[in-house]
């Protein structure tokens, strides 16, 4: 064997050694490559639509998916039926809150509030002043004091369940169907029941700056999340039912604002929105990994099915819709121009708002 | 002892003037605890003049903007900019900064223009600009809502016991006295006769300052007497929540209770139980303002036996 043979077999022993080093490390990297297959993009009207005008057919409420293009004031909302078809639509010139049951659109002052049903006729009207939004994906409803010192459910019929004030202000609130964590502007949590009854109230942590910067909690499980205090912020993960804490963890000091926080429908993972990052926590390995964005994160949304984390960043005048497979690998990226913010995920399918248009997507495999 | 006094006197005139009001030629539109349908005004409503001092600190339109001044040095706690950052729930105070300062106190700055909020460095200096007064959030109008919150305490206090004293020389107005009894509403007047018993008394009263003519605010003090008795006091000075209900200063009089429904601004402020006796009754009502200027209005009526 002549010596300049010997160069010739390490350049090609080595990178397969790498590549195999590679799929023994990153096993996930060897599983099917999810791809983005742009199925269809609707136009939705600036006025208000109906289709059941112009069909005369009426579709069932539970086959509904709402939605809100929402600007920095107001915006388009409406709803798609499960064939990614308009059915309805209108303009909000100040805020709405949708759901699948019903949407109410309010004002800059909102004196009065009705609550339409999907199909745009009155369900029923809400006594006194105050701002509603939707939680638990559409199951319960709340209605916020101007002040944010206070808050209110609201049933079907539009009467006041429960009411309660809070010694502080509001920064952050998140619901299921059998809790309501509310975070305070003074570092402090109340665990709120489904009446409204207080199950337990977190004191103000360790933090200089005692604030409560988000909550979340699961939409089939008991946990919830928290996090609080500035200069570390800290995360905490509990359970409802018992006050266990399962996991607590600082991350960087972040810009003094809400932050987004969602739970992966598997309960592995908890998602926290960054200053144009994300925080990936692995609550089952305990660790966090930082996905940086281009900008700033505009919403998120987790696919069970696909396993996807769908992430909508701002890029300038783009909006960026990027995939990852927890904790980090890239699965697609695209941008696209877009005033409207709008994100929905359900079983690797992705519906992104663009300017008045919807674009539909499919999370495929190769 | 006396030292001791002196002393607490100066540390607290020096804490007390160590806040700077944040809008130049502030004028107060809005005052501390007057009923806003949903809430309690736990905080002032101000409004400035344009200051011609450009800031770079918060970017554009800033030589025209009513500019916003932090109180004190301190740090942002928590901010918010409409429809521009994320808030889990729908926010009513718009634009908003809250700053904490070494002693704890946190001063709440709401309202302001669109992407005029500061959001960092977190660090500010008395006087820094925070943002600009703007119409954001439930407000029908460019004002500056400005609320100072004890976190020690966790009540809202009212901003007046805190920042240097504002001219005030207009005397506050009582313009009625009423006894409600079993749901009928009596309209007292001298000379009238009514049974004894135990009755709701309201006393209908508002402020009234120089600049502002044709506004009605809330007073800071409101009591009542009974023959000279005291019967009742409300002080306008701190808002808490108690057992999931805004309660009003020291005596935490719940203020659901505290006012009559539909009493917007001029302020109806409610006393119950008032135990009137039989015999010739002189019902007395004492409104201050803040600067101390005050009012009283007497009514003298019989009460007769209700045997």
């Amino acid at each position: 064997m002549s010596k300049k043979a010997f160069p010739h077999i390490f350049s090609f022993i080595l990178p397969l050694l790498g590549v195999l080093a590679m799929l023994f490390l990153f096993p996930e990297n060897t599983l099917p490559e999810p791809v983005l297959e742009l199925i269809s993009t609707i136009d939705i009207p600036e006025n208000e639509y109906s289709a059941d005008s112009q069909t005369g057919q009426t579709e069932p409420a539970d086959a509904l998916v709402p939605f809100f293009l929402e600007e920095e004031t107001g915006g388009v909302f409406g709803y798609l039926n499960r064939n990614n078809r308009l059915v309805r639509s209108g303009r909000a010139v100040f805020g709405c809150t949708i759901s699948g049951t019903g949407y109410i659109v309010f004002p800059k002052v909102p004196d009065s509030l009705a609550i339409n049903n999907p199909d745009g006729s009155p369900a029923a009207t809400i006594s006194g002043t105050g701002y509603p939004r939707y939680f638990a994906a559409g199951k319960r409803l709340f209605v916020f004091t101007s002040d944010l010192t206070g808050l209110r459910e609201i049933n079907s019929a539009g009467i006041t369940i429960w009411r309660r004030n809070i010694p502080s202000w509001i920064t952050s609130v998140s619901a299921n169907q059998e809790i309501v964590v509310v975070g305070l502007s003074s570092g402090a949590c109340l665990l709120l029941g489904k009446n409204g009854e207080i199950i337990r109230e977190m004191a103000a942590g360790e933090s200089r700056i005692a604030c409560i910067y988000g909550t979340s909690c699961e939409q089939i499980g008991t946990r919830y999340a928290v996090l609080s205090g500035a200069g570390p912020h800290r995360i905490a993960v509990m359970e409802a039912s018992t006050g266990e804490l399962v996991f607590k963890t600082e991350l960087p000091d972040l810009a003094r604002t809400e932050k987004r926080m969602l739970f992966s429908s598997c309960r592995r993972y908890l998602f926290v929105e960054g200053d144009d990052s994300v925080f990936i926590i692995d609550l089952a390995e305990k660790k966090v990994d930082t996905i940086f964005l281009p900008g700033r994160l505009i919403a998120f949304s987790y696919s069970k099915d696909s396993g996807i984390l769908v992430l909508l960043a701002r890029r300038g005048e783009n909006l960026e819709l990027s995939g990852l497979r927890p904790p980090r690998a890239l699965v697609f990226r695209t941008a696209y121009p877009s005033v409207s913010r709008f994100l929905y995920t359900d079983a690797g399918l992705i519906a992104a708002g663009r300017n008045n248009q919807i674009s539909f997507f499919n999370t495929g495999e190769e | 002892m006396r030292i001791h006094a002196v002393m607490i006197c100066i540390a607290l005139a020096v804490f007390l003037c160590s806040f700077d009001w944040p809008l130049e030629n502030s004028v107060v539109t809005g005052t501390f605890g007057e009923y806003r349908q949903d809430h309690f005004h736990a905080g002032l409503d101000l409004v400035g003049s344009q200051s011609a001092v450009a800031s770079t600190a918060v970017g554009a339109y800033a030589d025209r903007a009513v500019h916003v001044r932090s109180g004190a040095d301190g740090e942002i706690v928590f901010a918010h900019d409409e429809g521009v950052s994320y808030s889990s729930v729908p926010v009513g105070l718009g634009s908003y900064v809250t700053l904490q300062t070494r002693d704890r106190m946190r001063f709440l700055y709401c309202h302001l223009a669109k992407r005029s909020v500061r959001i960092e460095p977190f660090t500010v200096a008395a006087r820094d600009v925070i943002g600009f007064a703007g119409d954001t959030g439930y407000s029908g109008g460019i004002h500056l809502h400005l609320g100072v919150y004890k976190q020690d305490t966790q009540a809202f206090l009212n901003p007046l016991e805190v920042f240097p004293a504002l001219s005030d020389t207009r005397l506050p107005v009582v313009s009625g006295i009423f006894a409600q009894k079993k749901g009928e509403i009596l309209s007292l007047s001298d000379g009238r006769m009514i049974a004894e018993g135990e009755y709701t008394v309201f006393v209908r009263t508002h402020d009234v300052r120089e600049n502002m003519h044709a506004w009605k605010y809330l007073p800071y003090e409101v009591s009542l007497d009974v023959n000279g008795t005291p019967a009742g006091k409300v002080v306008f000075d701190s808002i808490t929540s108690q057992a999931g209900e805004a309660v009003m200063g020291q005596d935490r009089k719940k203020l659901y209770e505290l006012f009559r429904d539909g009493e917007l601004y001029s302020g109806t402020v409610t006393f119950s139980p008032v135990r009137i006796m039989q015999g010739e009754v002189v019902l007395t009502a004492r409104v201050k303002d803040f600067a101390g200027n005050q009012a009283e209005y007497s009514l003298k009526f019989s009460v007769r036996s209700t045997l």
